[in-house]
């Protein structure tokens, strides 16, 4: 059901409230990260930079003291390097990608950082404190927590709205006979319409990797980003045929609610299709996500994992990551090798 | 002093010491609701955080999501409950329509129906009730009512609500802030809020209620909350399901012609209060005083049924008018004028 939300948005002009509130808010979080410092302080030893061709793209959590490194798998392009607090860099590689948490598992030559000890996060409740660790000694954003630990259903356990990926423009329906998605709908000078593909096609692959269900052209595409070509099996028919669609942008007439949810910060480009998280009102940049978000008592409950809307950061809990990183660790997920066109 | 003595004596001074300490930790402990500034310490975070926890505790049962048909399209907003007999307080463009049903989404998931009352436009306040029977021998659980006005600059406060719509296996969703700004018509938090929200409660850190959630700027901390105290001063009418400060409802258009007098503001009648140099009511003779009996050969009896009937004449027009002046019946003959339009 598509249902209306409400809030009547205003423009900044008529809020009109003094351009100064009586306190100073700026000078006030500052001041605010002060008594964090202690809470922060053994996480942050467990905390790295992640940068991506030379920007930074995310944090990392120490797991191991053999260079081992958490962060946000969709963050990671091009070349990947870890800067310590002390300023030296190191350079990375993906050892383990797993889609479902979006974490990876990043490894530096070098040994002796300390690992971080994930603490369970279920018993948290709602208004107990949080803190971000973060490469230098204040906290990166402080909050509390504003839903404790919960699975997600429904739209939010979707693996959508990922709008920093390519687009076929196209609506979907999984075809259990066929082994595909079937193109119910195609949108007109879309991608897959101007690569030559029509309604009611299969598509059975992408880029040779099989489509075995409704959502798994949804992560097929969810590695390639607009302009990106791919190559597409489909069955038309009786025949089998091969196509390669130029991927699209997103440009689909964002539902109000989408743009009040961008409105002061930004968010993060995946940011659904977690299983389960611990929701906080602190706000943290996308490029912020992936390091451990500790309690007052210094424990790390969990890591960033999103930027998931105006009022709402996601933090992926200490349980949900603790049998990922065994199987990660196991050599169970290695980064899928794409042999793009 | 003997051995006995001394020991007697120290222990003594121990429970002293111990009795010192644990007022000390016992002061540290609780956070101050009405305090304006930061914690400044880890005995202050933790202070402040067992007051947010129970806050939240608290309120959650209190705080409900809504959906509430508009044509063909269900809107989803929040509010929450106030009284025993489910009363629910909420923004103005969620209850909207007065007297339509609608579905409230209680804490725990579990639906009931309600119908909604009156609203104010301006100010963005709105009123529903349940109609479903409360669970405590058909009372409902509620949130008590603060003055709103008592709120302080920096005074930290908690928003519930139900960002983005109700969602299965979502309680409301609790945020921390502080009070940046208030005045008659608006409170402004640092709490962030978006679509779904609307409606939604504010609470001091007593549990009290103290805003109602309105809408946002661009700014993370541009959210704004109806203050309490506009919906107190006007309870009795957003319970009636009135609509005040309807911007649709007519208004008397700006008329074309003009007469170029100002009426008396002290009173409803036609009294007027001074005549304007060079215009129609001048040049026919008419003076401040003079009170309108007849407009156009009609009976009038208010200034509004003056500006009524002005309003339908054209610039050109000739009108007659009978005055009353101390006591003297005056008859004028007035030819209207077009109105200057107003620099914008």
């Amino acid at each position: 059901m598509s249902l209306r939300l409400l809030l009547a948005a205003v423009l900044a002009v008529s809020v009109a409230a003094p351009s100064h509130a009586q306190i100073s808010l700026v000078r006030d979080n500052a001041k605010l990260m002060a008594p964090f410092k202690q809470v922060v302080s053994r996480a942050n030893e467990s905390t790295v930079r992640v940068r991506c061709d030379d920007r930074d793209c995310a944090l990392g959590t120490v797991i191991s003291a053999k260079g081992l490194i958490l962060t946000k798998a969709s963050e990671l392009h091009g070349k990947i390097s870890c800067r310590l607090s002390d300023g030296t860099e190191y350079d990375a590689v993906i050892h383990s990608i797993h889609k479902k948490t979006d974490l990876a598992l990043i490894k530096i030559d070098l040994e002796g950082l300390k690992p971080a000890t994930f603490v369970d996060s279920k018993k948290t409740p709602p208004g107990n404190w949080l803190a971000a660790a973060g490469p230098h000694s204040d906290p990166l954003a402080v909050g509390i927590v504003s839903v404790k630990t919960r699975n997600l259903t429904g739209e939010d356990a979707l693996l959508t709205l990922n709008t920093n990926r390519g687009f076929l423009n196209v609506i979907v329906q999984y075809d259990e006979e066929k082994k595909g998605a079937r193109i119910t709908h195609l949108i007109e000078d879309g991608a897959a319409a101007k690569a030559g593909m029509k309604e009611n096609d299969v598509i059975t692959e992408v880029n040779g990797k099989p489509i075995s269900g409704q959502q798994a052209l949804r992560e097929a595409l969810d590695e390639f980003r607009p302009d990106e070509r791919v190559a597409m099996k489909v069955k038309r028919d009786d025949t089998t045929r091969n196509f390669e669609v130029r991927l699209a942008r997103d440009t689909s007439d964002l539902r109000r609610d989408e743009i009040q949810n961008k409105m002061g910060s930004e968010l993060s480009g995946r940011r659904t299709g977690f299983p389960t998280v611990m929701q906080t009102d602190m706000v943290l940049a996308p490029k912020d996500c992936g390091g451990p978000i500790v309690s007052l008592e210094g424990h790390v409950l969990g890591v960033s994992i999103a930027r998931a809307g105006r009022v709402e950061t996601w933090i992926l809990p200490s349980e949900t990551i603790r049998p990922v990183l065994v199987e990660m660790q196991a050599g169970k997920y290695p980064p899928t090798t794409v042999s793009k066109k | 002093m003997n051995v006995r003595g001394q020991a007697r004596r120290l222990s003594l001074s121990l429970v002293y010491l111990l009795a010192l300490v644990s007022l000390a930790s016992a002061a540290e402990s609780t956070w101050n609701t009405s305090r304006t500034t930061v914690p400044g310490s880890l005995e202050d975070l933790k202070a402040l955080e067992n007051r947010v926890r129970v806050t939240i505790e608290k309120s959650s049962p209190w705080t409900v999501g809504l959906l509430v048909r508009d044509g063909g399209k269900t809107a989803a907003g929040s509010g929450v409950i106030v009284n025993d007999d489910g009363l629910i307080l909420t923004a103005g463009h969620v209850s909207a329509e007065p007297g339509k049903s609608c579905t409230i989404i209680l804490s725990d998931g579990k639906r009931v129906k309600g119908k909604t009352l009156g609203r104010n436009d301006r100010i963005d306040s709105g009123m529903i009730q349940i109609t479903d029977k409360g669970p405590n021998n058909g009372k409902w659980p509620h949130a008590t009512i603060a003055k709103s006005s008592e709120l302080k600059d920096g005074q930290y406060v908690i928003t519930l609500g139900h960002p983005g719509g109700y969602r299965d296996d979502r309680p409301p969703v609790a945020r921390l802030g502080r009070v940046l700004f208030q005045d008659k018509t608006r409170v402004r938090t640092s709490c962030t809020i978006v679509g779904g929200d609307s409606g939604g409660p504010l609470f001091d850190l007593d549990h009290k209620l103290v805003g109602i959630h309105s809408r946002i700027g661009w700014s993370l901390t541009e959210n704004v909350h109806v203050p309490t105290d506009a919906f107190v001063s006007e309870w009795d009418k957003l319970a009636a399901g009135d609509v005040i400060d309807d911007p649709t409802a007519r208004k008397p258009k700006l008329s074309k012609a003009i007469l170029g007098v100002q009426f008396d503001e002290a009173t409803k009648a036609p009294k007027i209060d001074s005549v304007t140099e060079e215009y129609p009511a001048e040049k026919a003779g008419m003076k401040a005083g003079d009170l309108i009996k007849k407009f156009d050969g009609k009976v009038v009896a208010t200034a509004d049924e003056v500006r009524e009937i002005i309003a339908r004449k054209k610039p050109g027009d000739t009108v007659d008018v009978e005055a009353d002046r101390q006591g003297k019946t005056m008859k004028f003959k007035v030819t209207l004028i077009a109105r200057v339009p107003e620099k914008p």
